[in-house]
């Protein structure tokens, strides 16, 4: 039992991370990103072809899969997005187009296989009669200090306050003197870092699958609190934290 | 009668005349692919009836199809009921039974029914692999399901006239003060309930319209495959394509799920030899987003237009 409730507390963390990513999008953009799954997917490949397929040191993957994920999103957002603006409906239905797409060129690099992730930090830590692996310690921590970097990101730098303006009223933070389409842009390229990174340091919890790209978008759209498609007890003592962060934390949404 | 009503029979007495006599003319392989574009139609005008008309996008759609199915399947297969029996049951439970799910959602708008509805896919899903697997089959479905008929040739008719009676019974609806109505929603929602009508009894009604479609097209679909999997029917690219469908062929339209059913259909056939699995959907995938983000409007819209620009140009030489 104590075992399933650590689990449970650490790996609420990484949920509540990409509920996040999933919600800044939402405020901001006010669009519902149907591709946020494939996010985490490329995350996942990034990771898995760079660090174990070609030996590359892994910070300097992790650094990669964040690179990689600003220039999809900012790819994204100019191609896909910036075009249909203001076609609220356009735009998630193309997301969902998007999500497909990828899941598909994933599946045609790699095939449809899962594969199987190597820790980051590998190891392991007894507490009482429960083990914990020193991945998912690095996993939580490192998702609670990403999870205050971008609380103190939105709260004290000039950006964040602007992304929270225009997520508050668009109009009025035009008037103010914000270019929204900007802060969009950034938006867009910070969500897809946040969804790299998550599957980054999700590493060993779960193989890298195509097959995610579906999942996640159910599991961060529908504001769940089960671990991809597994429920169990521990999933449930960590839910509150993913629930309450993924609906009541989101930064901007203040209606 | 008016002219441009009698030019619209006109239009569809040709159509189910090429169509009926198709199956002289192509394989039995290209029938069965076209058996597919028939259901998927169906499917697709079922999601445009809410969706295309009202701007309500629903990701759910799937859970209204897997009730027809899973309804008929489990009652022809589980309890020996004839077929004449479990479809129109299975219709009734899905118009009733989805109704019920997704009156609550009805008061949501934009991405937030969106989200609520994509939940019920999912839970669908979910349930149909957890409760009662000796009735559903579980994760591993049903195998051995009633077939109504045997045949390319004679599946091909059955659901080409469960096709077209549908589209021609929404077509005639579509053109009632009910059918302007549901347009009316997706262009100014406010405006519709300033004018005095209710719009919750409106898209309640498109709802019902839908659900009874899907249940009706679902019962049918798994009474042709024989079979049934959670995977298959619950699955994010099952959704895509009666979506894509619908909205490549031209939303708020008849014609346009359909020529985007059939369009899609032969496409994703035609990838096969070179893309044999789910890779097939990056190019398909890829034509989609192109034409969805150049023309919104469909397909049809495109052929019209530029029928219009070569009568055009055509005129003006002469």
């Amino acid at each position: 039992m104590l075992q399933i409730l650590i689990q449970g507390l650490l790996l609420s963390g990484l949920y509540a991370l990409i509920a996040v990513g999933f919600t800044l999008i939402f405020s901001v953009g006010r669009v519902l990103n149907l591709a946020y799954g494939a996010y985490l997917v490329i995350g996942g490949y990034v990771y898995f072809y760079f660090a174990q397929s070609l030996g590359l040191p892994k910070p300097l993957v992790m650094a990669m899969a964040v690179v990689c994920g600003c220039l999809v999103g900012v790819l994204k957002y100019r191609l896909i997005v910036k075009p249909l603006k203001g076609n609220h409906v356009a735009v998630e239905i193309s997301t969902l187009i998007l999500a497909v797409v990828i899941q598909a060129g994933i599946v045609l690099l790699f095939k449809d296989s899962p594969k199987i992730l190597h820790p980051i930090v590998s190891g392991v830590w007894r507490v009482g009669g429960a083990t914990i692996t020193f991945n998912i310690l690095t996993a939580a921590v490192s998702s609670w200090l990403i999870f205050g970097g971008l609380y103190l990101f939105v709260r004290k730098t000039h950006t964040g306050r602007a992304m929270e303006a225009v997520s508050m009223d668009t109009k009025g933070a035009v008037i103010s003197g914000i270019r929204p389409d900007r802060i969009n842009l950034i938006t867009w390229g910070y969500i897809w870092r946040l969804g790299c990174n998550c599957r980054g340091i999700f590493c060993e919890l779960y193989p890298a699958f195509p097959g995610y790209v579906g999942c996640a978008v159910n599991h961060c759209g529908c504001g769940g609190y089960r671990g991809w498609y597994r429920f169990d007890l521990g999933y449930l003592a960590g839910g509150p934290y993913y629930w309450i962060h993924g609906n009541y934390f989101n930064l901007f949404d203040r209606r | 009668m008016t002219n441009p009503t009698k030019k619209y029979l006109l239009l569809w007495a040709i159509f189910i005349a090429v169509m009926l006599l198709l199956p002289e003319f192509v394989s039995k392989g290209t029938l069965r692919t076209i058996i597919f574009a028939n259901f998927l139609a169906i499917f697709a005008i079922s999601w445009d009836v809410l969706s295309g008309r009202t701007g309500y996008i629903s990701f759910g759609h799937p859970f209204l199809i897997g009730i027809g199915a899973y309804t008929s399947a489990i009652l022809s297969y589980r309890f020996d009921m004839p077929i004449e029996l479990s479809i129109p049951l299975a219709v009734l439970t899905t118009t009733i039974g989805g109704t019920l799910f997704f009156l609550p959602a009805l008061r949501l708008k934009g991405s937030y029914f969106a989200l609520v509805t994509l939940a019920f896919m999912e839970l669908m899903y979910q349930l149909v692999q957890v409760i009662r697997p000796d009735l559903t089959g579980g994760t591993r479905g049903m195998s051995g399901i009633e077939t109504i008929t045997r045949g390319a040739v004679n599946n091909y008719y059955l659901s080409f006239a469960l096709m077209v009676t549908i589209a021609i019974s929404m077509w005639l609806l579509m053109r009632t003060r009910f059918g302007s109505a549901l347009s009316a929603i997706g262009m100014n929602e406010e405006s519709v309930r300033g004018s005095g009508l209710s719009t919750t009894k409106l898209k309640l009604a498109a709802f019902m319209t839908s659900a009874f479609i899907a249940g009706l097209g679902g019962a049918f679909y798994v009474h042709y495959l024989g079979s049934i999997a959670p995977r298959a029917l619950f699955d994010i690219n099952f959704l895509f394509t009666i979506i894509v469908s619908a909205l490549i062929g031209g939303a708020a339209t008849i014609i346009g799920p359909m020529f985007g059913a059939l369009f899609l259909t032969i496409l994703l056939e035609a990838l096969r030899p070179i893309l044999p699995g789910v890779e097939r959907y990056l190019i398909y995938g890829s034509i989609a987003l192109i034409v969805y983000m150049f023309k919104p409007q469909g397909l049809v819209v495109l052929v019209l237009d530029t029928l219009d620009k070569l009568r055009s140009i055509i005129s003006s030489r002469s």
